[in-house]
């Protein structure tokens, strides 16, 4: 092991276990130190700034570095560089340097780069809302640069998820070699509420794959893994990276054989690993006739509906994706089978709706409520929408 | 006591967030269930700031709310801004020399010489934790013990002054000049 990775902990640095009235923001920053990030390199927008603020106060209290770049660009590129030389690395953004990010993102994705972005997302499209929620940008997170390529989203809807989903989405970067986008909503991102931090060893932490060839032997992108084992730069390992369509040296090839290998490969290690990758919460969707569909800040408001609407003698229920990407579409299969009602709540003007529809539609019927940006569907919005479905 | 939602709202640099803070880790430190969420006017300087404080004995299911039980106001325009959505039945709770109330039928209002007791003390800025002391000991959120843990908690300059402050609000609320 080099003594970089050594650097992964720092457990006196971290933030002590115990129980913090804090901003999701700043959980998330937290979650990333005791992840073993070290180096975070962004660019300020808000609402996501508490983030950076909080890295660039503590970082260099844990041994690692924090650099403001002139763009996003930059930074995204920057944080695949660093974990090529063998450190956790973050950015974090909003909509408009989430926009900037998508060429580096999908360099990441091809040349796989474990990296972690933190989109807080506001009101768009284009500079928005920059202080207001959205969560318009949940396709994005999934389509945004071209190409074939998959990554990992994950939709975190308390200061507690934060926490450990931000861990969460280190683990899964380092485990599978991908970009993982962390997708809070401005309301999740900065609203303060209870964290609980236990104790470390309870938190487990993932590093890289390290190759087990010896250098003359080590292949970087060797197909015979899904996710080929990492050399970290100055390692001694011999090695060549290109966001060109490589062969197994790394070496750019226009070969349609390696191609497919290259691109089927970088689908299949997260496509059939999505039931170990996808999660989702259900709550009293068992006997459901109506199962509200939300996530982030809206998955907060939903449960208060469904709360109110069991409180009149309706089954509903509720589904939260806790990752939007892969789409955890098999914990919804048993209430499409029941055949259900599915209600769709985000604040956009229907994204989410879109899967579940590819997954289920003429199966059941599913509904879909739109919400500008701006502001946060109450909970008596949903109910209306619930009861409108219901009583057909 | 159930569930509480509190929205303190004045002038910034009035330690509006900082009392919510406050609130919000003293109850968590304290077995119960808290959440904070901020809205800020949009001047970058002499604009109003605002925390809505929801405080449960019950996990939070939704942070956000529009009309508070509670209202506390240390200015004019955050007054008139909020006054008309406290709950039925609510209370709102003003900075005495800094706004005059107008009536609301429903609501009790309640004036508090915050600041005259915070320069009285000597530290004008302690004003916002004359306010605390005098909610809690009116509206018994907590003990008084884990609130002032909650302020040694999150105030780390003048911690002592900023106590007094809290226990002479505590004392206005009980109808004891100081």
């Amino acid at each position: 092991m080099s003594e970089r990775v050594s650097l992964l902990r720092a457990e006196e640095a971290l933030l002590k276990p115990g129980v913090y009235f804090m901003q999701g923001n700043i959980a998330a920053a937290e979650a990333a130190l005791v992840a073993g990030c070290r180096f975070f390199a962004g660019y300020p927008i808000t609402p996501s700034n508490e983030i950076a603020e909080h890295m660039s106060r503590r970082l260099p209290q844990v041994g690692g570095y924090f650099i403001q770049f002139e763009d996003e660009i930059a930074s995204v590129i920057a944080i695949s560089g660093a974990a090529y030389a063998g450190v956790k690395s973050m950015t974090a953004t909003s909509g408009p340097g989430f926009s900037l990010m998508q060429e580096g993102i999908g360099m990441a994705a091809m040349i796989e780069a474990p990296i972690v972005i933190i989109n807080v997302q506001r009101g768009g499209p284009s500079t928005g809302l920059p202080t207001l929620v959205g969560q318009g940008d949940v396709m994005q997170a999934k389509w945004g640069s071209h190409g074939d390529y998959e990554i990992v989203a994950y939709l975190p809807s308390s200061v507690q998820e934060m926490f450990d989903l931000t861990i969460q989405a280190f683990n899964t970067a380092w485990t599978y070699r991908v970009p993982v986008i962390v997708l809070p909503d401005q309301r999740v991102g900065q609203m303060i509420e209870k964290l609980s931090v236990p104790d470390y060893n309870e938190i487990p932490i993932a590093g890289r794959i390290a190759p087990e060839e010896p250098p003359e032997e080590f292949l970087p992108f060797n197909s015979k893994y899904l996710v080929p084992p990492m050399a970290f730069a100055g390692e001694g390992y011999r090695f060549h990276v290109t966001s060109l369509t490589h062969d197994e040296r790394g070496y750019p090839s226009t070969s349609h054989k390696i191609s497919t290998q290259l691109v089927t490969r970088l689908i299949r290690k997260i496509r059939d690993n999505e039931k170990a990758i996808g999660r989702y919460e259900s709550v009293l969707t068992d006997d459901a006739n109506l199962v509200v569909v939300a996530y982030g800040i809206t998955a907060r408001s939903a449960l208060k509906a469904v709360k109110e609407a069991r409180k009149e003698g309706l089954k509903v229920g509720l589904f939260r994706p806790v990752t939007a990407w892969p789409f955890p579409y098999w914990g919804l299969k048993e209430a499409v089978d029941r055949g259900a009602d599915i209600v769709v709540v985000e604040i956009n003007m229907g994204q989410m709706v879109r899967v579940i529809r590819e997954h289920f539609a003429n199966i059941v019927n599913i509904h879909s409520m739109t919400w500008a940006p701006g502001d946060v569907p109450r909970p008596h919005d949903i109910l209306v929408k619930i009861k409108e479905v219901y009583e057909g | 006591m159930g569930e509480l939602k509190l929205r303190i709202i004045g002038a910034g640099g009035h330690g509006i967030l900082l009392a919510g803070n406050i609130i919000g880790t003293a109850s968590i430190l304290s077995g119960r269930d808290a959440v904070m969420t901020i809205a800020y006017s949009p001047a970058q300087r002499g604009g109003w700031s605002r925390a809505d404080v929801i405080v449960s004995d019950e996990r939070i299911d939704f942070p956000i709310f529009d009309n508070p039980d509670v209202l506390i106001a240390t200015t004019q325009e955050t007054y008139e801004l909020e006054v008309d959505n406290v709950i039925q039945g609510g209370i709102v709770i003003y900075e005495r020399d800094l706004v005059s109330p107008r009536n609301v039928p429903y609501i009790k209002q309640v004036p508090i010489p915050a600041f005259e007791t915070a320069i009285k003390l000597g530290f004008r800025m302690s004003a916002n934790m004359v306010i605390l002391g005098f909610v809690n000991e009116f509206l018994k959120i907590l003990s008084h013990e884990a609130m002032i843990n909650g302020i040694k908690a999150r105030v780390k300059r003048r911690l002592d002054v900023n106590i007094k402050a809290y226990e002479m609000g505590v004392a206005l609320a009980r109808g004891v000049e100081p």
